[in-house]
């Protein structure tokens, strides 16, 4: 068998099946208005779906899954993908994708996070240990930026 | 043996795509979802034949979320075909050797592990 990446890492930023590409804003570049995201509005669609998961021949885990939710004036798509590899490595790679409806603009944010096994097992307190490492969103905040993280600054406007 | 009829073992067809696809509009944008059982053998093969690489145990071939800004077609989605097109296929971004090395120990580990285990067991 040829080798290939057997963690199924992917740099997976979505694929655009019509209209324009997104463009990198070197200069104006807006972030995610993550402040707007935290506010209490209403969440009119929320759905999660799996694209595909693998456990590594029982060594650990890659998933990747879309989480999104739509508001009434904005939106985010999280694509995400999980892989720990146990006693070596965890691995999260974000694309978000947000968008406010009354603008028309589309902020597309690209992030890569991995840290050893056993500096994101110091991190937290043992005893929720197992469900922290089955938990991304837990896991998260607990990996450190060894890769940059490569705020995307993909910006497609529509007005 | 079913109480609602015969399963329908040959979905996907383009109409179950349709059934499984949930979407909503919200101020000119269509945000759609489409949640399918996972993929059978044979589109496996055929995936896999595809892209060159073994496909991941449990892969949702059919599923996807989009997002279509409807005034301009402008449509972007995500689906597992193209994501598993984007992982390395050659040995360039292979896990360092580092990495291998502490993962060839900790397989050991794991191994005399059992071994114990199943000892006292």
């Amino acid at each position: 068998m040829k080798p290939f990446d057997w963690s199924y890492t992917t740099d997976y930023k979505g694929t655009i099946t019509k209209g324009k590409p997104f463009e990198l804003e070197k200069e104006n570049a807006e972030p995610i208005p993550i402040e707007l995201l935290k506010r209490p509005d209403p969440i009119l669609f929320f759905e999660e779906v799996v694209l595909f998961e693998s456990e590594l021949d029982d060594n650990g885990i890659s998933i990747l899954s879309c989480k999104l939710r739509v508001m009434p004036d904005r939106m985010l798509l999280l694509c995400r993908q999980f892989m720990r590899l146990d006693d070596v490595l965890v691995r999260i790679r974000d694309t978000r994708i947000y968008v406010d409806f009354n603008l028309g603009k589309v902020i597309r944010d690209y992030t890569e996070k991995e840290d050893g096994f056993d500096k994101v097992k110091k991190v937290q307190m043992p005893p929720a240990y197992f469900y922290i490492f089955r938990n991304p969103c837990t896991l998260s905040f607990a990996i450190e930026f060894r890769i940059p993280s490569q705020v995307g600054l993909d910006l497609s406007s529509f007005l | 043996m079913s109480f609602n009829g015969p399963l329908d073992e040959n979905f996907p067809t383009p109409a179950a795509a349709d059934k499984s696809t949930v979407s909503y509009v919200q101020k000119g944008f269509k945000i759609s979802a489409r949640k399918l059982p996972i993929s059978k053998s044979e589109p496996i093969d055929e995936m896999s034949k595809k892209l060159g690489i073994p496909i991941p145990e449990m892969i949702f071939g059919d599923n996807m979320v989009s997002i279509e800004h409807l005034a301009t077609g402008w449509r972007l989605e995500f689906n597992a075909y193209d994501a598993l097109d984007r992982v390395d296929k050659t040995d360039k971004n292979m896990l360092k050797v580092a990495y291998s090395k502490e993962w060839s120990s900790s397989r050991y580990n794991y191994i005399r592990f059992n071994v114990l285990l199943s000892l006292i067991l």
